[in-house]
Parts: C-alpha cells; sequence; structure tokens
C-alpha cells in the first residue's frame, strides 16, 4: 500500500470511530496493517500525521469543550440580568447631559411550598437581586446607588377565584374560540359576555412576602459602602373582580380611569381592582463602611434604618391597539432618632419619587426628583431612553 | 408545542386570562410576541424585589384562574410547585413573550377540553 492509501484507510477508519465515539484500540490496528505489508515506519507516520490533523481540527476542540462542559452552565446564573442603556438629563445648576446604563438582576435560586389548600398557599424561598445606575462619567450621575442583596423569604398567598362548575367552565372555552378570531376585542359582545361569567368568579387575592435580608448598598465606584441586615414585609392586595367594593375604591387609578373612559380604551369608569399599589417597607441595621460624611462628623456607628418602597402601575390609554402605561414609585429611608448633626446635614432622610410614561415599541419618557442615600445634591432629572435585552 | 397557536388552548387561555388581570389589551393575533416588561404588573421604576412581589401575586392568581375559573389540571408528573415556579420565571424574564409563558402553561397544565395526546 502506498502512503496515501494508508492515510486514507486511516482517516475513514479514524473518523468513523471519532463520529461513533468509540475506544481506540491502537495496537489492533496496527497489527492489522502491518499484516497487511505495511512498513511500521510508515504506519507511525501516518497515524501521526493523523492525530495532528484531527487534534488541530476546531470542530474536534469543539466536540471536547462541549463534552467536558454539557453539565456546566455557569451562564445560567446570569439569567434574569438586564441591563437598559440611558441618558440623564439633570436641572441642576450644572446641568449636563450623562450617558449610562441601568441594570438589574433578580433569581431565586431555591424555593419550596409548605401549604397548598384551594387558593392558599405558603412556602420559603433563598432569592439574590442587584440594581443601580452606573454613568460613563460617575459626577454625573443623579441616582448613584448601587444595591445587592441576599434574602430568605416567607410567602404566603390567599383568594383570588372561585371554582366553576363544567358547563360554565365549558361556557368559557366556546366563547374563548370565537374571541381568538376577533381583531377588536374590547367592547365586543363576546368579550363582555367572558368577561360577565368569568370576572364573578374572582376574588380578592393578598400576597405576603417576609424576608431576612442581608446586602451591600453602595456609589458606582465603591468609595462609599454600606453592609446592611435586616427584615421586609412585602404587602400586595389585588381585587381581581372590578365590581367588588375594594375595587371601587382603589382611588390610586382614579385619575386613569377617567383618561380611559374619556378616551373610550373603556367603556364606563372602571377603576382597577388589579392595579392597587404594592408595598415594600422594612427595618435594617446598617454599617456604614466606607462613608465619608459621616466620619467627618464623627458618627460611624452602625445604626437602623427604615426603608419603604411603593410601586404603581396601570394602563393610561390605548394608542394604536397597544397600551400605554404609566408607573410611579416611592422609594423612602429614614434614620429613626438620628443626632442633631445628622439631621442638620440631611443624612438621616431621602426620598426618591420615580414616574415613567411607557409607549408601545420599547419608548420611555421617565422623571425622577428626590436623592438617595450617597446623592449629594436632590436632583430633578428627566431620562429618555431605549431598552436593549440580554 | 407550536409556537403561538388559536388551536392550542393554552395559549387561548393564557391570552385570556392576562385580558382578565388586566395585564395587556393585547388582540390574540399580536399577543404572542408580547414581553414580560409589557404586561401591566411589571414596573420599571421599582426595585426589582418590588416587581418580584407583584410577578409572584400574579403567578399564584394565574395558577388560581387556570384551576379554579378555567378547570384545568396538572400534567402528570407536575405539580403545583413546579408550575407556580415555572411561571415565575418567566414573569421575571422581561424579555421572555407570552408566547413563552403560554408553552410553559402547555407543559404543566391539561386545559378543560384539552386533548390529552398534545
Amino acid at each position: 500500500m502506498t502512503g496515501k492509501k494508508i492515510f486514507l484507510f486511516l482517516l475513514v477508519f479514524a473518523s468513523s470511530l471519532t463520529f461513533a465515539q468509540t475506544e481506540f484500540d491502537l495496537d489492533s490496528l496496527k497489527e492489522i496493517l502491518m499484516a497487511s505489508g505495511i512498513a511500521e515506519d510508515a504506519l507511525d507516520d501516518a497515524l501521526k500525521n493523523l492525530y495532528e490533523s484531527s487534534l488541530n481540527d476546531a470542530e474536534t476542540i469543539n466536540q471536547s469543550v462541549k463534552e467536558i462542559f454539557l453539565d456546566e452552565k455557569p451562564w445560567a446564573l446570569l439569567n434574569g440580568l438586564s441591563v437598559s442603556l440611558k441618558t440623564f438629563q439633570s436641572v441642576t445648576p450644572e446641568s449636563a447631559n450623562a450617558l449610562g446604563f441601568s441594570y438589574e438582576y433578580q433569581k431565586d435560586m431555591q424555593r419550596y411550598f409548605l401549604e397548598k389548600e384551594g387558593t392558599t398557599t405558603s412556602g420559603i424561598s433563598l432569592s439574590l437581586s442587584a440594581n443601580g445606575n452606573v454613568a460613563f462619567i460617575e459626577e454625573l450621575n443623579p441616582n448613584n446607588f448601587l444595591s445587592s442583596k441576599a434574602a430568605i423569604h416567607f410567602f404566603r398567598s390567599w383568594g383570588g377565584a372561585l371554582r366553576v362548575d363544567e358547563q360554565t367552565a365549558t361556557l368559557l372555552n366556546q366563547i374563548e374560540d370565537e374571541l381568538v378570531l376577533l381583531d377588536d376585542v374590547d367592547g365586543s359582545t363576546l368579550w363582555n359576555s367572558f368577561l360577565a361569567v368569568a370576572v364573578s368568579h374572582l376574588t380578592t387575592q393578598i400576597y405576603v412576602d417576609l424576608s431576612l435580608t442581608g446586602g451591600l448598598e453602595s456609589n458606582q465606584s465603591f468609595t462609599k459602602k454600606n453592609y446592611t441586615l435586616g427584615g421586609r414585609l412585602g404587602f400586595d392586595l389585588k381585587a381581581w373582580n372590578d365590581n367588588s367594593l375594594l375595587a371601587k375604591w382603589n382611588i390610586f387609578d382614579y385619575p386613569f380611569a377617567v383618561i380611559r373612559f374619556l378616551t373610550a380604551t373603556e367603556d364606563d369608569f372602571i377603576p382597577y381592582g388589579s392595579s392597587f399599589p404594592t408595598i415594600l417597607i422594612g427595618y435594617s441595621l446598617i454599617n456604614p463602611v466606607k462613608d465619608k460624611l459621616r466620619r467627618a462628623l464623627g458618627e460611624e456607628d452602625s445604626y437602623g434604618r427604615i426603608d419603604f418602597e411603593l410601586g404603581f402601575k396601570t394602563i393610561l390609554v390605548k394608542m394604536d391597539e397597544k397600551p400605554v402605561f404609566f408607573e410611579a414609585s416611592l422609594i423612602y429611608f429614614l434614620q429613626p432618632g438620628a443626632s442633631k448633626q445628622i439631621k442638620e446635614s440631611g443624612l438621616n432622610e431621602f426620598i426618591l419619587f420615580n414616574t415613567a410614561l411607557k409607549l408601545p415599541h420599547g419608548i420611555y419618557f421617565a422623571y425622577t426628583t428626590g436623592k438617595l442615600p450617597f446623592d449629594v445634591t436632590h436632583d430633578k432629572v428627566y431620562s429618555l431612553g431605549f431598552e436593549l435585552m440580554f | 408545542m407550536e409556537t403561538w397557536n388559536r388551536n392550542n388552548r393554552a395559549c387561548t387561555t393564557t391570552w385570556t386570562t392576562l385580558r382578565l388581570l388586566h395585564q395587556t389589551i393585547e388582540k390574540f393575533e399580536t399577543a404572542g410576541l408580547i414581553t414580560m416588561e409589557n404586561l401591566a404588573f411589571w414596573n420599571s421604576t421599582s426595585s426589582p424585589e418590588l416587581r418580584k412581589i407583584q410577578a409572584q401575586t400574579l403567578s399564584f392568581q394565574m395558577d388560581n384562574v387556570f384551576r379554579m375559573v378555567r378547570k384545568a389540571t396538572y400534567e402528570t408528573g407536575t405539580t403545583q410547585e413546579k408550575a407556580i415556579n415555572d411561571i415565575l420565571n418567566i414573569l421575571i424574564d422581561k424579555g421572555k413573550t407570552i408566547a413563552d409563558l403560554a408553552a410553559i402553561n402547555d407543559y404543566h397544565y391539561l386545559f378543560w377540553g384539552e386533548n390529552d395526546d398534545w
């Protein structure tokens, strides 16, 4: 056999074994080839060339790497991370534009249900979260506050729906089969029929989340840092049945219910019980590891802090058959019993109000006023943005 | 499961449930592409912790509506915990779509009148 034929034979043989991913008995192969009259030196050279070409083939390397890391998905930990590009327009006396981004991350590491009965469910979970704003020029960052937390939660949900009979379930299916064919669903007789049946089986849901939380707060350069440890209580009330008394008393949604009625987004004045604000309140022990302002005042000891957050979102109007949303949040920090020096320096209390109008196709207009811990000045910030996704 | 399809009960019931709970006003044809951040519960001005509470409330309520109002049961091998956890994981991922949510619901729920062979 010539060298080329040896090479081709070995290539086909080795390739078939590579694809089959079986063990390669080299000694057996050599015996077979040498028995057919091939010199050992020629055989060794041919095998050496074959191995080198296979090992240098990117596809071989890729396959090996894939097999080694098949069960390893470290990047899966990043699921839940999103980054948004932003521009900030500050209206402080040194008015300037700032380009940057905001990030947020939320992941449940473990979740277990303890009680499950009807619409009542409770459980525990372990979570990680992080969020913040980063400006490419730090001095222009109007909300220079990064927060990272780990927490253990106890949660409970009760209420929300009543059981229907088989006849009602079949009826809802039949109406649904017709609804999916409609271009104009809202206000249609079919949709009203569906609502008349389904809404009457919705009730008020209450969700609570009690957590023990530890974390780190800092500015974007980490020259100011707080370690935190405390407890938080989240409360979410949803009066899913719009005909209920509780829904009708959702005064937070009144202005928007009026706008929806006037713009024919709804046929009537209907406050959404589903848009009751969500509340998060907590108390933490703060260890100001790096806080130049407190250090300058001789106030470097740990201190207690109350934090409160309220979030609200509702549909404002319909635009090109898509919703325009109004969003708002209020964040408040208070150090109770702060010294006179801390109070006079304005370090005992922080409040931040965010509001945004979210239009279709990812465009939003936002306004923020107030300051967070580590912000020196009380800013009013307008921002206009678009969003990218990982 | 097939992608967004009016002949798939999980798609249609996911859509009507989100409309019923005032999360969207989209018609069925275009609803599949709507992302979680464009649902009514997703408040971009809130912290991730607050938003997750809102997502958890919605995940439990979606399960309530499927089971109690639409008479769905869990597919063989799934549990309420798995179903709600998977719904929550979709809801807190702003880039996921209503079609993604319907796919996970199709996996976990046998909807009333749905063919067992899906």
